[in-house]
């Protein structure tokens, strides 16, 4: 995903701004010839991660897991010479440290307005960062005191680049606090659970006990889930549901009414019926029913600046009227269309491609991979998938960074 | 909808002001803050904690863009900031506007001054962003003030970033839109948990609102896009971060009347909240004679006290300067709360602890938070009592330009009239008369050299 996403305006803009303010060119940045110091090149794959909505979800605590402690992997995983195989445990065990947070002070703390997956994801990359440093548990504490004062994200930048600056911005606060921490910095004992620690002051609402729950034999991280679409996952059922019914309409033009059926807040998060550009249409029902109707996909194309603006899909969008549903789950949908003749179509989606329920398969991931990764790097889809498989093999990272960039002389 | 427009009005303050457009006091008081922010940083330059920060700054490495206070070494925009802004707060020494505890200087001036570095920006322009930013960092922290520091906020750490994003924004020339998106951008960081209060991660948190701030208007002034209505807006800082935010306050009379003016600076090495604690420990010294006679200290503060400075039993310099107890304790045996007052050794001291397990603290909360009242119980029933109205360098009692560069010598173990103290605080109280900013920064590096191994008073 972060491949896919190298070319996206707001990775030039930190690209920019880490090559003019940054050190040593030391890590590579996923999908393009430019390295960073470990600071920025954190802060850029965590944003490319991130900005095309298309990464992944805990659906729990509707944390993206994976793109702050990624950040923080391609930043440092390299220049500290560890093994594919620790760096594969400390991502893992970032990823499951942030999704642990998020499960004590979820629903409260997104419900109040934090963009969770950077306000945890600081504290994950902290973690996998601290991993990678070869710190021990007193420092590896104090990296963690260090990420809770770093806290970042508030959902009212959702719409603009600044949302997927936050997880960007976590993975490199993380970085920061693990080189601070091996230093001998302080920080708070207990900056989560302490008095006026994160718990207290990020949440209205916090279940510790959660934290611990099980550790190490129950994975929070075994319950992310990979997006076939990018947008939210509130919206993919209603994908699914158009892919499904586009076959039984030979002619869009029919189409008279639509009525997409699903849970209230589901309703809140996606009704916009006009969105203003392909980060608002990521998060849009209306624009995904009509883009799916329209196209028969829902790739970065469907999501992009040139389907929004188009008169057909707005046309369509108008068409597509939400529905609360209290009985209707949050993963579910019921799409009915009607046609000027008369004639209805229905279709009931219990859980979304992509969801717990309905996984990708491996074949499924290899095909968006490829997708993603063809258009900027042809032909190194391939050589990404194995480099992934062999890593717990790797004596080095030196194969995977390798592999999450274009050849060194560019093709002509 | 309530608040509609205030970051964006922030935004047109902080851009579009014209240069010099404020009274005399508030650019007295920016001038003055200027001159105890740098003097603070430049002293502290060799702290453990700034030494670590740049110890990582200087292993991420780039381009020498900015000066590290009181050293010579440069370092990116973003990590001058940093080091700086933690530098001039490590010592809780420095500044604070106490309506709102904020400590304006940390965090604003460092981002200021690295942004007039890299564009060459005169001393009047550095003058006018530090003015600008330390308002608009003062009336969100007002705004958002008191629910926001209740509910555990660090508010240096967290207003900080706005001003240290609208001074660095001024400076590079945003236009108001280009301001409105880099108060966005630092909005969404605005971190720093009380949590982290004894540790040196209290003083990372001006540190870091200074490189986000730095950061923030440069990201900005390239295109990152941002919401224009981050403070207000729905899932807004100010929603978000505290129970009942007063956005009317933020704006009004913005320009007319100034919150900068009301900054004050400390006298005390310690947690501004228990100075006026000190004071009276300081004067009751000489009534009291012989200290082995001390059978009880009762002091009667605002309740908020307890909340930042309840250390009873400080192990540490660091942890002593959160400890009312402590601040008793000097006051009384050494009469004064200065560097010396706050080392490992004095938190250690065995004539120090007795005194301060024989301390109460009493909460009452009619009493402001710059008064208090202490008594000491002899062991002949004797009682001293000396009552506080408004403590020593608080808004009401501010120190004088004499007593400000008194305080700058003793930093580096000299007086005010020491040639190195007086050009420091020439060239900050005429920085405005300055065509760069380097004469302030070479000031500041022989007002670093120049220091003496300090001696307990």
């Amino acid at each position: 995903v972060a491949i896919g996403a190298s070319r996206h305006p707001s990775v030039d803009v930190v690209v920019a701004y880490g090559s003019a303010h940054g050190g040593a060119p030391a890590a590579p940045v996923p999908g393009r010839h430019d390295r960073l110091d470990p600071h920025y090149a954190a802060m850029v794959a965590g944003l490319a991660a991130h900005i095309d909505d298309y990464d992944d979800m805990h659906l729990e605590t509707v944390i993206h897991p994976s793109a702050a402690p990624l950040g923080a992997l391609v930043a440092i995983g390299r220049s500290r010479g560890v093994t594919g195989l620790d760096a594969l445990k400390a991502f893992a065990l970032a990823c499951e440290v942030e999704l642990r947070i998020g499960q004590v002070v979820s629903p409260w703390h997104y419900d109040a307005g934090w963009h969770i997956s950077a306000t945890c994801g600081v504290i994950g990359a902290a973690v996998g960062a601290g991993l990678l440093v070869g710190l021990d548990a007193t420092a590896l504490t104090m990296a963690v005191g260090l990420a809770t004062s770093q806290t970042l994200g508030l959902r009212v930048t959702h719409g603009t680049m600044a949302k997927a600056l936050q997880p960007g911005k976590a993975a490199a606060n993380g970085v920061l606090a693990a080189l601070l921490a091996e230093r001998g910095f302080t920080a708070a004992r207990d900056g989560l659970g302490g008095t006026r620690g994160f718990f207290d002051v990020l949440s209205p609402r916090a279940e510790a006990d959660r934290l611990l729950d099980g550790i190490g034999q129950r994975w929070e991280l075994e319950r992310n889930t990979l997006k076939p679409y990018p947008g939210g996952v509130v919206v993919h059922p209603f994908i699914d549901a158009a892919l499904a019914l586009r076959g039984g309409i030979p002619d869009l033009g029919d189409v008279a009414s639509i009525s997409a059926r699903c849970h209230p807040l589901v309703l809140e998060l996606t009704a916009d019926p006009d969105p203003a550009d392909g980060l608002h249409a990521r998060l849009s029902a209306p624009h995904a029913v009509a883009v799916a109707l329209l196209d028969g996909a829902a790739g970065l194309e469907q999501f992009g600046d040139a389907r929004v603006a188009d008169r057909a899909v707005a046309a369509l969008r108008r068409k597509v009227a939400l529905v609360p549903d209290e009985t209707v789950a949050r993963d579910e949908a019921v799409l009915e269309i009607e046609l000027a003749n008369g004639a209805r179509l229905a279709e009931h989606v219990a859980h979304a491609r992509g969801s717990i329920d309905r996984p990708l398969t491996d074949a499924d991931l290899a095909a968006k991979v490829a997708a993603l990764v063809d258009p900027v790097m042809p032909g190194r889809a391939g050589a990404l998938m194995d480099a992934v498989e062999g890593l717990e093999a790797a004596p080095r990272l030196d194969c995977l960074l390798a592999a999450i960039v274009p050849p060194r002389s560019p093709s002509p | 909808m309530t608040g509609s427009g205030t970051t964006r009005a922030l935004a047109a303050f902080a851009a579009e002001r014209s240069a010099g457009d404020y009274p005399g006091e508030v650019g007295r008081a920016g001038r003055r803050t200027i001159a105890n922010t740098v003097a603070l940083a430049a002293a502290a330059s060799d702290h453990p904690a700034v030494q670590r920060a740049l110890g990582v700054a200087q292993e991420l490495g780039g381009p020498g863009q900015a000066t590290v206070l009181g050293m010579s070494s440069r370092l990116p925009v973003q990590w001058a900031a940093l080091v700086n802004g933690m530098a001039a707060h490590v010592e809780d020494f420095d500044d604070t506007h106490l309506p709102t505890v904020i400590h304006p200087g940390a965090p604003i001036v460092p981002a200021a001054l690295a942004a007039a570095e890299i564009v060459g920006a005169s001393g009047s322009a550095l003058l006018d962003a530090i003015v600008l930013g330390m308002e608009v960092a003062l009336r969100v922290g007002v705004g958002v003030c008191p629910g926001h520091f209740d509910r555990g906020w660090h508010l240096t750490g967290t207003a900080g970033h706005f001003g240290a994003a609208a001074a660095a924004a001024r400076l590079r020339g945003l236009d108001a839109e280009a301001t409105a998106r880099a108060l966005g951008i630092a909005a969404t960081q605005a971190a720093g948990l009380q949590v982290a209060l004894g540790s040196m991660t209290k003083a990372f948190h001006p540190g870091k609102a200074a490189a986000d701030g730095v950061e923030a208007a440069g990201l900005a002034d390239l295109g990152l896009t941002a919401p224009s209505d981050a403070i207000e807006g729905r899932r807004g800082f100010g929603e978000v971060t505290a129970p009942a935010p007063d956005y009317a306050a933020m704006t009004r009379d913005l320009g007319a009347r100034w919150e900068t003016s009301r900054n004050a600076f400390k006298p005390y090495a310690c947690g501004i909240v228990s100075h006026p604690a000190l004071d009276g420990a300081i004067a009751l010294r000489a009534v009291v004679g012989d200290l082995t006679r001390v059978e009880r200290i009762v002091a009667s503060v605002h309740p908020v006290v307890l909340d930042v400075m309840g250390v009873e039993d400080p192990a540490t310099g660091l942890e002593s300067k959160f400890s009312v107890y402590h601040c008793l304790a000097v006051g009384l045996v050494d009469g004064a709360g200065s560097l010396q007052q706050f080392t490992d050794a004095r938190a250690t001291d065995p004539v120090i602890r007795r005194l301060r397990s024989l301390a109460r603290v009493e909460l009452d909360p009619t009493l402001a938070t710059d008064a208090a009242e202490v008594s000491v119980v002899l062991a002949d029933g004797t009682t001293h009592v000396q009552h506080v109205e408004h403590a020593r360098g608080s808004e009401h009692c501010p120190l004088t330009d004499d007593e400000l560069s008194e305080k700058a010598g003793r930093l580096v173990g000299r007086t005010a009239g020491d040639p190195q103290v007086a050009r420091l605080m020439e060239c900050a109280m005429t920085v405005d008369a300055l065509r760069d900013v380097g004469p302030l920064l070479h000031a500041a590096r022989e007002f670093a050299l120049s220091r003496r191994q300090l001696v307990p008073s």
